[in-house]
């Protein structure tokens, strides 16, 4: 194993079996540099570990009792709380209130539709109104509307 | 916040008094999964048997972030509690232990933010006889470390003042990855994190305690000059 491979394994990988490597442990032995990583990387494992082992304390069964009670103290309180509260009306009533926030815009939307809908149709039919029918019979036969200049009117005229 | 979540359970009563807690539910034979089913359905007992199943785990996670009992002792009742008002969510057949570890670390991870004291710098931060009982310790040949129990004691010390140089994420990370010995993978869900960032988060804590060390190191070979050269 070279220094570069044991650098680069105990940089990147993680796992505590790795300190334990035969194949590091032999290349440490007759590498200084690469045994004071060796023994930073297990002083920094034993010591980040040595934290939480010093608040360790002997546990008593009367430790899990008391837990117990503890837990289901703040539990209790925390339905008191919600009970209570305008979170838990508002939480309850989320789901009512969704439906009809949902129920409200589909009215809008389709009323909206409807009355453009209605628009449209009111247009055509007063389009419809205004236009004749029979409007290529108009263009054939002769002017029976009083306003438009007749035959006669346009020969005088010339 | 409690309040804020969404789950809405019949109320966890509290009709049992000390003395019946004393005898706790012998549910060792019902999974996990029963056991939920049975809570949810409002059996309290049930919930009981999951706490005394579990809490040791958690005791655990929270012991290696805090070190005063009090604040485990929150940690722990926080995050039962929590589980207690998301049991409805959790997903049947997943690994349940798991899943209070993650409410358990981000727990951890909230109380961390909360308490975030940054040291100026590590020099001050050690007392000379914590300098030196490292320079010891780095200048030794084994490879693997232990302390004894008179050590114990300044090792935690000392552990404290070099993680408190971290920031609150390196520092989970490598509290997981080093105390409670997850992979980069389980610490990746356990903190709901990608891999490449925990993995990063992991090369950048190490590199930073490992500089620290160096520093520790290059002013002992100082010192050691400068007395040879004395002696000289």
């Amino acid at each position: 194993m070279t220094c570069r491979e044991v650098k680069r394994l105990l940089r990147n990988d993680y796992s505590p079996a790795l300190i334990k490597s035969h194949e590091i442990k032999s290349h440490a032995r007759s590498c200084a540099k690469c045994n004071q990583e060796l023994v930073i990387s297990s002083l920094m494992r034993a010591l980040v570990t040595s934290y939480g082992d010093a608040s360790a304390n002997e546990h008593s069964p009367w430790d899990d009792v008391r837990l117990v009670n503890r837990i289901k103290s703040r539990i209790r309180a925390v339905n008191e709380y919600r009970a209570g509260s305008w979170d838990t009306a508002i939480i309850g009533a989320r789901r009512w209130l969704l439906a009809f926030g949902a129920m409200a815009i589909l009215l809008l939307v389709l009323s909206g539709r409807f009355a453009t809908e209605g628009s449209l149709d009111q247009a055509a039919s007063d389009k419809g109104s205004r236009s004749n029918p029979n409007w290529g019979e108009e263009l054939v036969s002769t002017n029976s509307s009083p306003n438009l200049p007749s035959d006669e009117d346009s020969d005088n005229a010339h | 916040m409690l309040v804020n979540q969404s789950i809405t359970q019949s109320a966890f009563s509290l009709s049992s008094t000390d003395a019946e807690i004393a005898h706790f539910p012998a549910s060792t034979i019902a999974s996990d999964d029963q056991l939920i089913e049975l809570t949810l359905g409002g059996d309290e007992m049930a919930f009981e048997s999951l706490l005394l199943r579990h809490h040791r785990r958690i005791f655990s996670i929270a012991r290696r972030f805090f070190r005063s009992r009090e604040t485990v002792e929150d940690i722990v009742q926080e995050t039962f509690s929590k589980a207690f008002f998301s049991l409805s969510t959790f997903r049947r057949g997943a690994t349940f232990e798991q899943w209070l570890a993650k409410i358990a670390v981000n727990n951890c991870y909230d109380e961390l933010r909360r308490r975030k004291k940054r040291s100026e710098s590590l020099i001050t931060e050690l007392s000379t006889d914590e300098e030196g009982w490292l320079q010891i310790k780095l200048s030794q040949t084994a490879f693997e470390t232990h302390f004894n129990e008179a050590e114990k004691g300044i090792a935690a010390e000392i552990s404290s003042k070099l993680l408190s140089n971290l920031s609150i994420e390196d520092r989970l990370v490598l509290t997981l990855l080093h105390a409670e010995n997850n992979s980069i993978k389980e610490i990746a869900q356990l903190t709901g994190w990608s891999e490449a960032k925990v993995k990063i988060r992991a090369f950048r804590a190490r590199h930073s305690m490992r500089r620290a060390f160096q520093r520790l190191r290059k002013a002992e070979e100082r010192k050691l000059r400068v007395i040879g050269e004395i002696s000289r």
